[in-house]
């Protein structure tokens, strides 16, 4: 073969060479290797929570005498404290803390709701539940209290959120 | 370096896919933008509907939209490949510092744009990996204190999210590319000429890999989200979403500790010591008649031309930028008044490197030329950044490095050879298309070829001049080309004398 053909041939072969390569780490590290997440047999709890603590001081509710002395924009019937106690919030899985935190009040006045977002990883299968909740500052107790029996089959997203209408913890 | 040799040995120096990065990224990005203009065009927008109407694109339409899809991904990716090569490539050969920061700094927002793009595509499909990197997602940017309540409520439970979170989905993934094509405008901006098209054998090399890769592996979804099951296993594109495990792992804060710093650490890379800057180039009124081949020639755009109050009748004259200039001496050369022959005592051209001027250059080769001595006498012009050529003088020898190879006249080739003070030139800079200064070879060949102004007189014997376009890394290989060009020269130099005793033999031949 005359040297030239050769060395044709070599540069067209390094290069496929160089395009092979290219094309196996596209090819691969486009959805290899699988990340994986979640042990075996088990399921994952969020829990989402935006509730507002009770405020720290009493309404001063107004006589409508003093209301008429006020200006027509500032007329409220009760002058209220802005500023909120914080959240503690506790979950217990099967009678075992496994989740407690204070939140504290959002905004620059500490008057907006406390906020909890977290992924909590459980085993899955059947457990008792026991939510609660302490919003008023008492040193001891809770303000809401709920248990529930849960089953949880592996990979199941169990979001257990708070509703303040009803005043109680529900599971979605 | 070295790896450059071999991919220059594979695909040849004009063809080198090391040397094209710049360009094969857009290139990726076309291909990217075309292939997602089909996909549009037959994507639901609708919770319900996203999946099917890709999984019809991918199984039912394979022959078309599968193979758009596949192209679509692996472009994307191919894209990160080169961008992250580009900016390693960069710093290593040192491209980033003094003028050349704008670049630099103008690439980092690149960066997170093309990540954004792409992260933000994978949420379209809304499989499995979808639900996760959104999920991920929205809780990595909790971490931030800038919203009031977790944005990640947004995918709490199954009915949690609805058809106007798609169409916002793909609003981003509409507006997040066009900003990432501004952005890629703004980042060439200081450059002039710059290369945002790939060779057309390496645009269809690449393309057809691309292809094939797509009929081999074709593009597949995850099992379709559901928001009521945790996502166990997924199998990631590294190339886009390899960070996402570290926010599990690690936690969310120091993955944006990781992210911000690296992007700081970049963005201010270019102020970071030792610290370069040579003084930039200057312009001589009295020797500028506003010919713009300076102009032209600027690699960084860094010379104007404006109108000039000197009373000289010629409408304008060269203006540097000092912000632009680099002092590459590209401009010197290219300046038809940048002529040894002339007889002044001091040699003043139109423009010049205060540092480095060519009345110092003519002094030093007329002085060099002068001491050489041997049967063949070669001068050796050589570029800062490429070879250290001071290893090749010797009593037959002499050596000169410039800021960049392109910074010699065509003038001073012709006063080396013509004049009789040297055997041959050669020309040592750095490889081809791989200038630091990335126009001076492709200058330098085009002068002496007589394609581009100012141009190399015919009168001068071009086998008298050779070219040695070689990477830092190759000085061995320098040393056989000066061999061979000396052996070269030899081989002349008897056959010029044998045809002499020829003719003094047979004085009446013809």
């Amino acid at each position: 073969m005359p040297r030239s053909l050769m060395s044709r041939a070599m540069k067209f072969l390094g290069q496929g060479v160089a395009y092979l390569a290219l094309a196996v780490v596209l090819g691969y590290f486009s959805n290899s290797p699988a990340y994986i997440r979640l042990a075996p047999d088990t399921a994952v709890m969020k829990l989402s929570i935006s509730h507002g603590g009770k405020h720290k001081g009493e309404c001063d509710i107004r006589q409508f005498a003093g209301i008429k002395e006020t200006r027509t924009t500032r007329r409220a019937l009760q002058l209220c404290p802005r500023e909120r106690h914080p959240v503690l919030v506790e979950i217990l899985l099967n009678g075992e803390l496994i989740f407690s935190r204070e939140q504290p009040p959002s905004g620059l006045s500490s008057d907006g709701p406390s906020y909890f977002y977290e992924r909590i990883t459980v085993p899955a299968g059947h457990h008792r539940l026991d939510m609660r909740m302490r919003d008023s500052g008492r040193a001891e107790g809770f303000d809401y209290e709920t248990t529930q029996e849960v089953d949880l089959e592996p990979t199941r997203n169990l979001a257990v959120v708070f509703s303040t209408p009803s005043a109680n913890f529900v599971i979605k | 370096m070295q790896v450059e040799g071999w991919f220059d040995a594979a695909f040849g120096p004009k063809l080198n896919p090391l040397t094209q990065l710049g360009a094969l990224g857009y290139f990726y990005f076309w291909i990217v933008a075309a292939t997602g203009i089909y996909l549009y065009i037959v994507f639901e927008t609708s919770i319900n509907g996203v999946y099917d109407s890709i999984e019809y694109l991918t199984v039912e339409q394979w022959y078309l939209g599968g193979i758009m899809r596949s192209l679509h991904r692996y472009a994307s990716d191919a894209l990160v490949i080169t961008m992250m090569l580009h900016l390693m490539r960069e710093f290593v050969l040192d491209r980033y510092r003094s003028v050349r920061w704008f670049s630099w700094f103008s690439g980092i927002p690149i960066l997170w744009l093309a990540f954004a793009s792409g992260i933000n595509g994978y949420w379209l499909v809304w499989d499995q990996l979808a639900q996760y990197i959104a999920v991920a997602t929205f809780e990595w940017m909790d971490w931030l204190p800038l919203f009031g309540e977790p944005i990640a409520n947004n995918f709490l439970t199954r009915g949690s999210l609805g058809d106007r979170f798609f169409s916002l989905l793909v609003f981003l993934h509409i507006a997040l590319p066009l900003f990432l094509l501004f952005a890629m405008w703004i980042h060439l901006l200081r450059i002039s000429r710059p290369r945002v098209n790939p060779p057309l054998a390496l645009a269809a090399g690449t393309l057809g890999m691309l292809f094939l890769l797509a009929l081999y592996k074709p593009a597949l979804s995850h099992p379709p989200a559901d928001l009521g099951m945790v996502v166990e296993k997924v199998s990631l594109d590294w190339f886009y979403l390899g960070f996402y495990p570290l926010i599990e792992i690690w936690s969310a804060g120091w993955v944006w500790l990781l992210l911000v710093g690296t992007s700081t650490v970049l963005s201010i890379l270019p102020w970071a010591p030792p610290f370069k800057r040579s003084s930039p180039a200057v312009v001589d009124a009295a020797n500028c008649n506003g010919c713009t081949r300076c102009f032209e020639d600027c690699p960084y755009g860094a010379v104007v031309m404006g109108p000039r109050d000197d009373g000289r009748p010629f409408p304008s004259i060269a203006l540097v930028s000092s912000d632009l200039c680099t002092a590459c001496g590209i401009c010197v050369g290219s300046c038809p008044a940048s002529t040894p022959f002339r007889t002044s005592t001091e040699l003043v051209t139109g423009i010049d490197l205060p540092q480095f001027t060519l009345d110092k250059l003519r002094k030093n080769v007329d002085q060099a030329l002068a001491r050489l001595e041997g049967e063949s006498k070669i001068v050796i012009f050589g570029c800062d950044h490429g070879n250290d050529i001071g290893k090749l003088a010797s009593p037959d020898v002499a050596v000169f490095s410039l800021p960049c190879i392109a910074m010699l006249p065509p003038a001073f080739m012709d006063y080396v050879l013509t004049r009789g003070h040297a055997d041959g030139i050669m020309l040592a800079g750095c490889r081809e298309n791989e200038c630091f200064h990335r126009l001076g070879v492709e200058w330098t060949e085009l002068r002496i070829g007589g394609k581009r102004d100012p141009y190399l007189r015919d009168r001068v014997p071009r086998e008298r001049i050779a070219t040695a376009w070689l990477a830092p890394t190759e000085p061995g290989e320098l040393a056989d080309r000066l061999k061979a060009f000396r052996d070269h020269l030899m081989a002349m130099k008897t056959s010029a004398a044998k045809e002499g005793d020829g003719e003094k033999e047979h004085p009446h031949a013809s």
